[in-house]
Parts: C-alpha cells; sequence; structure tokens
C-alpha cells in the first residue's frame, strides 16, 4: 500500500469515517483532533512506517496531506 | 423553600434500554440475573450479575467516542440524554435552560476497569508505549461526568461521588441541595456503574458483600429479607433523573413525574468499617429526618422501598431501623425492594430506585421483592411478596440507600 492508503488505514482504525478524508481535511479544525489522538496517531504512524516520529512536528501539521508529506520525507531522510 | 421535582428519567440496565424495560421487570417479580459471560467467572465466588447484554455502544456512540472511554461512561452518557429527552429539558442559553443553571451529579463506586485493566496487561506485556493515551481519563470516576457535561453542553455544578452503594443517593441528594439553594434550575443527576471485568469483580469478591450461593441457579441469587439471603449480586447499569426546581419545570411545561420532598444523610461510624451499625440506630435516625423534612409522619407513608442488600446483617439491621423509625406503624406499611429483579448497580442504585418509586406512584402498583419466599426469622414488616400490590392513591415513597463502611441515605419521593 502506498503512504496515503496506509494512512487512511491507520485513521479507519482509529475509528475515523474514511470517506470524510482527503489531502485537504484539516485535523484540528475539521476532524477535532486534539492533543492525545494526535499521540495515538504518532504511535500508529512508527508502528507502520519505519521511521520516529518528532510529536512538535506533528502537531504543526495543518493537513491530511501534509502528514502524508511528513511521513514520506521522514522515509527519506531516515533511510 | 424551593420544591425539587423529577421531571425525567433515562435508564440502561440488565432489565434493558428504557425506563419501561426495567418497571416491567421489576413488577415481574421475576430476576434476570444471569451467570456472567463479560470473562471467566469460574474462579471466583460469585458467578453471577446483571448484564445489561440489550446495550450495544456501538449501536448509540461513534468508534472516535468509544475507543477513548469506558462502558461505565457509555452507559451513562445514554442514559442521562435519554432522561433529557424524557424531560424534554434543552440546555441552551437562547432555546431553553442556560447551561450554567444545570447542573449534573453523578454516582460511580469503581471507575472505568474494563478499560484500565487491559491497558495495564499491554503496559507490563508490551511496555509503555502500547498503553492507551486515554487511559487516564477513561478509568477515572469522573469520567462520565466530564463526557456528559461537554455533550450537552452543561456549565453550571457538576460533581461526582464515591461512597460505595450510596452513592447514586449522594449524588441526587446534592443535586436536591443544590437546586433549593438556588444554584442551579436543574440537575441531571444518576449514576453509573460497569463491574464486570476481572480485577472489578475481584475488588467486589474481597469487599465481602456478594453471594456465593446463587451460581446454580441465578435467577434466585438475590434474596433480599428472604430466610436464604446470602449477600448481594451486583449488576452493571446507567440511570439519570432529571431534576428541576418546581419553578422551573412549571414554567416550561414540564411533565412533573413526582416531587422529591425529604432527604437525610448519616454515617454509622461503627468498628470494623466494613460493617454497618448492627441494631440500625444510626439509619433509623436517618429515616425519621428524612420524613420529618418532607413534613410527613410514619402515618401518611406510604411504601418503603427498602436497599435490600440482601447481605444478612445489613438485612437484620435494617429490618430493626424500619421497625424504630415507623414506631407503631411498621407492621403495616409495605415493604418492598426492587434490586432482587436486576442487580444492585452501585452507583446507579439509588437513582433506579426514585425511577422505579415514581412508577409506583403514578400506577398506585407495588412491585413484589423477588425472591422472597420466606422472610428470615423476625423480619416481620408487610413485605411485598410473589406479586405487585395495588396501592391506589400511594403518595409517598421512603426510599433506603445505604453503603459500605456504615453510610445511610434516605429519600422521600411524593407525588
Amino acid at each position: 500500500m502506498d503512504t496515503r492508503d496506509t494512512l487512511l488505514d491507520i485513521f479507519s482504525e482509529l475509528q475515523f469515517e474514511s470517506r470524510e478524508i482527503d489531502d485537504s481535511t484539516r485535523l484540528k479544525a475539521e476532524l477535532g483532533i486534539d492533543s492525545t489522538e494526535l499521540a495515538e496517531i504518532s504511535v500508529a504512524i512508527e508502528q507502520r512506517f519505519p521511521i520516529v516520529v518528532d510529536d512538535g512536528e506533528l502537531q504543526r501539521l495543518e493537513t491530511f496531506g501534509d502528514v502524508i508529506k511528513y511521513i514520506e520525507t521522514a522515509r527519506y531522510q531516515q533511510l | 423553600m424551593t420544591r425539587v421535582v423529577l421531571t425525567g428519567v433515562g435508564a440502561v440496565t440488565p432489565a434493558g434500554v428504557g425506563a419501561g424495560p426495567l418497571w416491567e421487570r421489576v413488577v415481574s417479580g421475576r430476576s434476570c440475573i444471569r451467570r456472567i459471560d463479560r470473562f471467566d467467572p469460574a474462579s471466583y465466588r460469585c458467578q453471577v450479575a446483571g448484564q445489561a447484554d440489550a446495550f450495544a455502544a456501538k449501536d448509540w456512540l461513534a468508534g472516535r467516542f468509544m475507543k477513548r472511554t469506558d462502558r461505565f461512561t457509555h452507559l451513562a452518557v445514554v442514559a442521562a440524554e435519554a432522561a433529557c429527552r424524557d424531560a424534554g429539558l434543552v440546555v441552551d442559553s437562547a432555546e431553553g435552560t442556560r447551561p450554567e443553571r444545570v447542573g449534573l451529579m453523578v454516582g460511580n463506586v469503581l471507575g472505568g476497569w474494563e478499560f484500565a485493566e487491559q491497558e495495564l496487561r499491554d503496559l507490563w506485556a508490551h511496555g509503555s508505549k502500547e498503553v492507551s493515551p486515554y487511559q487516564a481519563t477513561a478509568w477515572f470516576p469522573a469520567a462520565p461526568q466530564g463526557n456528559i457535561c461537554i455533550r450537552l453542553g452543561i456549565k453550571g455544578r457538576a460533581r461526582t461521588f464515591v461512597c460505595d452503594r450510596a452513592s447514586g443517593a449522594y449524588a441526587l441528594i446534592h443535586a436536591a441541595e443544590t437546586i433549593v439553594r438556588n444554584q442551579a434550575d436543574a440537575v441531571i443527576a444518576g449514576g453509573t456503574e460497569q463491574p464486570l471485568s476481572p480485577y472489578a469483580w475481584l475488588c467486589c469478591q474481597t469487599g465481602g458483600f456478594l453471594t456465593a450461593a446463587g451460581n446454580a441457579q441465578p435467577q434466585a441469587a438475590y434474596r433480599p429479607f428472604d430466610h436464604r439471603h446470602g449477600g448481594t449480586v451486583i449488576g452493571e447499569g446507567s440511570v439519570f433523573l432529571v431534576l428541576e426546581s418546581y419553578e422551573h419545570a412549571r414554567g416550561r411545561g414540564a411533565n412533573i413525574l413526582a416531587e422529591l420532598t425529604g432527604w437525610a444523610l448519616n454515617t454509622d461510624g461503627y468498628m470494623p468499617y466494613y460493617t454497618s451499625e448492627p441494631h440500625g440506630r444510626t439509619l433509623s435516625a436517618a429515616i425519621q429526618r428524612s420524613l420529618d423534612r418532607a413534613g410527613i409522619t410514619a402515618a401518611e407513608l406510604g411504601c418503603v422501598l427498602a436497599d435490600g442488600s440482601g447481605v444478612p446483617r445489613e438485612d437484620a439491621a435494617e429490618v430493626l431501623a424500619i421497625k424504630a423509625a415507623l414506631g407503631t406503624r411498621a407492621g403495616r406499611i409495605p415493604v418492598t425492594t426492587a434490586k432482587a429483579a436486576f442487580g444492585h448497580l452501585l452507583g446507579s442504585a439509588a437513582s433506579a430506585d426514585v425511577a422505579i418509586a415514581a412508577q409506583m406512584m403514578t400506577l398506585g402498583l407495588i412491585p413484589p421483592v423477588a425472591n422472597l419466599d420466606q422472610p428470615a426469622a423476625g423480619f416481620d414488616l408487610d413485605f411485598v411478596t410473589a406479586a405487585p400490590r395495588t396501592a391506589a392513591g400511594l403518595r409517598h415513597v421512603l426510599v433506603i440507600s445505604r453503603g459500605l463502611g456504615g453510610v445511610n441515605a434516605c429519600l422521600v419521593l411524593s407525588r
């Protein structure tokens, strides 16, 4: 699966409705994700991708698409 | 003085979802207590409980809410919201009651152990990263309070009470006093409990009040005041009530189900701490004070809805207390208890009892005590057994709620 599909899968496992989500979806403003749920997402990303997540950077991201870019950049940088 | 009235009921119990199934179960006189199947009870002394099997949280609540809360919060949220709908109470500055004037009082004993146990197992087996970030907010006893306030937009006084099986009664009494002191126009009050997980059940077992004699016949296990009483059977569930000032209820045209006219609290303070004062003297005083507050005498009391824990020494003390408080009327006032039909709901026991007491007065009907085949020796009260008893014109019901450590709470409901 590519990054987008895997991330959608993570969100689905965390009980998000995947039909609500595309790249422009805003994490806090539209999905209402708070810091605790972000911690959950961070752990799930680390379990599914071979990267270490910087929680400070993650919480500054605005959209679902930003998270995809973050993961792909981290994968490249942490090779 | 401000009058406190009951305008709505919401219930999720072993009898089913809704106040209707709860009443039907109690009036049937048959118990729905069953062998536990939420975990394997084989290694426990008491293997039976009241399970709210008709309630599947996923039918009511979003996944994102459920993943961060324990079932005791699921039960509470659904019951509290149902109570508001039943009362027609809208928490809204523009369209209903101002949020700052609505309160919430919750009784709970155990917190959310089903959630917490799983996370503790993950902690020891896999390390701290495997522990849900919601562990702290899911377990603690005030989780239902927080979640209900958020969902309903309540901004008035809110509090959670933990005093064993009288927790819910404390919540109801504090709700009433909050209204009397004009600190709220309406208070949603009740309790919630979900004891069906291995560790929570172990805590209850070591509490020493569960019956070990009911495993072979679960429906016959809980036998308050019966000569074969051997302890309590507990259950999961949540019942919430909407209490309001009379003026506020009338002003918005609410349907008034009953009035909370009297209440009293005291504590046995008896050693050892896990017993209650055996002659019921302190409880008797609480009964008397609650009647005094209601402005009625024993002669005017229509029924006692007893605590009925089924623990022999507690049943005995309660009988003695009722006899002492009601004097010459003691043998002529019908006495019943509802818990044997569906289980003692711990933090939600008192609110379930008040809901049932209100229905008793509405219908003029007193349900029988399930499994009371023959009262224990010396229990010479007028117990309602075998079949419901008509009581046209039933106007005042005394509800007794007691907890470990000798906590006594009495409420008088009137119509």
